[in-house]
């Protein structure tokens, strides 16, 4: 029973986590989320079916994530800045880097934060399918949906996220021009 | 209808573009490939090793505390029930010594009353025959009011 729940923790902690912060925006949250949905996981762990618990854990980290930044919304609070959003992340940048990795991480900053601007199901959709490459049944079933809507909404959701980076890329064109 | 027809393309589209091991012909999915392959090949967060720690050492304790907190609470319920619905109990006794300084004080205070009503009256009153048994004191009031009797060596002298 401990080795199978341990094995859940190094498996799909990772994801778990990357789901909350990419919903949260805060690693501190974020982390705080993954932990109380593994207490919750390790006090139901005889109902949850072996091989199947993503689902569940899935489910549980985005409405966790999702009830968190309601409570947020309505104390008015603001989102926090995409640079928040890198556990231990800051805005220093290390001089010694090379340029080709400054960019990449300045392109990973811009790509979270902009699926983070995303509407749902939109946003939960690319981090659960295309940064994790989750199935489509464990989706549909962590999600409410059915397999036909993960795809179409999927679909949209990234056509919808191309659109906003070309617009970004078409800005910034603008401003190096003036 | 058309709705529908528009999800089963989509759908359909979105099966071609995760099949597709490079850039489909179509320009638009071609860039949604790459965009999709951008996204997948980012890096994958590791769980810290505080958090790891801290989730397993938070999930040491029993798996579930459920049927302990349930018997604690009947017992709890068991301990609780007689005292509440038992009569109230009656109220401790005052402290003896208190009770019989004060009975004391009553006392001293009627016979400076009484001393107080005999000293007002004439001396030759007639008193009327008063029913005394009735009274607390009784037996102070009697020996205070009734005048005192003449005692056989006064008569006879």
């Amino acid at each position: 029973m401990r080795q199978r729940f341990e094995r859940l923790v190094d498996d799909h902690g990772p994801r778990l986590l990357q789901l909350a912060t990419g919903l949260l925006g805060r690693a501190d949250e974020a982390e705080d989320v993954v932990q109380d949905v593994f207490i919750r996981a390790w006090d139901r762990l005889d109902e949850l079916e072996a091989g199947r618990e993503i689902a569940w854990l899935v489910t549980c980290t985005r409405n966790a994530s999702l009830d968190l930044l309601r409570g947020r919304t309505r104390q008015g609070a603001l989102l926090r800045s995409v640079h928040d959003a890198r556990p231990g992340g800051s805005d220093r940048t290390d001089a010694v880097q090379p340029d080709d990795r400054l960019q990449a991480e300045e392109r990973a900053r811009t790509l979270r934060g902009r699926i983070r601007s995303m509407p749902e199901p939109g946003r939960s959709l690319l981090i659960l399918r295309d940064l994790q490459d989750l199935d489509v049944a464990t989706v549909a079933r962590a999600l409410d949906l059915s397999p036909n809507q993960v795809k179409v909404y999927t679909h949209r959701a990234r056509r919808a996220l191309r659109k906003e980076l070309r617009e970004l890329d078409r800005e910034d064109a603008d401003e190096q021009v003036a | 209808m058309n709705r529908s027809h528009d999800h089963t393309d989509e759908a359909h589209l979105e099966d071609r573009l995760r099949s597709a091991v490079e850039p489909p012909s179509d320009p638009a999915l071609a860039a949604d490939w790459r965009l999709r392959e951008e996204l997948r090949t980012m890096d994958a967060p590791r769980l810290p090793p505080a958090l790891r720690r801290r989730i397993l050492s938070a999930t040491t304790r029993p798996k579930s505390n459920a049927p302990w907190l349930a018997a604690a609470a009947v017992l709890a319920g068991l301990v609780a029930a007689p005292l509440l619905w038992s009569p109230p109990a009656p109220e401790a006794a005052a402290d003896p010594r208190e009770l019989r300084i004060a009975l004391r004080e009553i006392d001293a205070a009627g016979r400076r009353a009484l001393d107080a009503t005999l000293a007002s009256l004439p001396s030759r009153s007639i008193l009327p025959d008063l029913d005394l048994a009735g009274l607390p004191y009784a037996g102070t009031v009697r020996r205070i009011l009734e005048p005192p009797k003449p005692s056989k060596e006064t008569e006879n002298s």
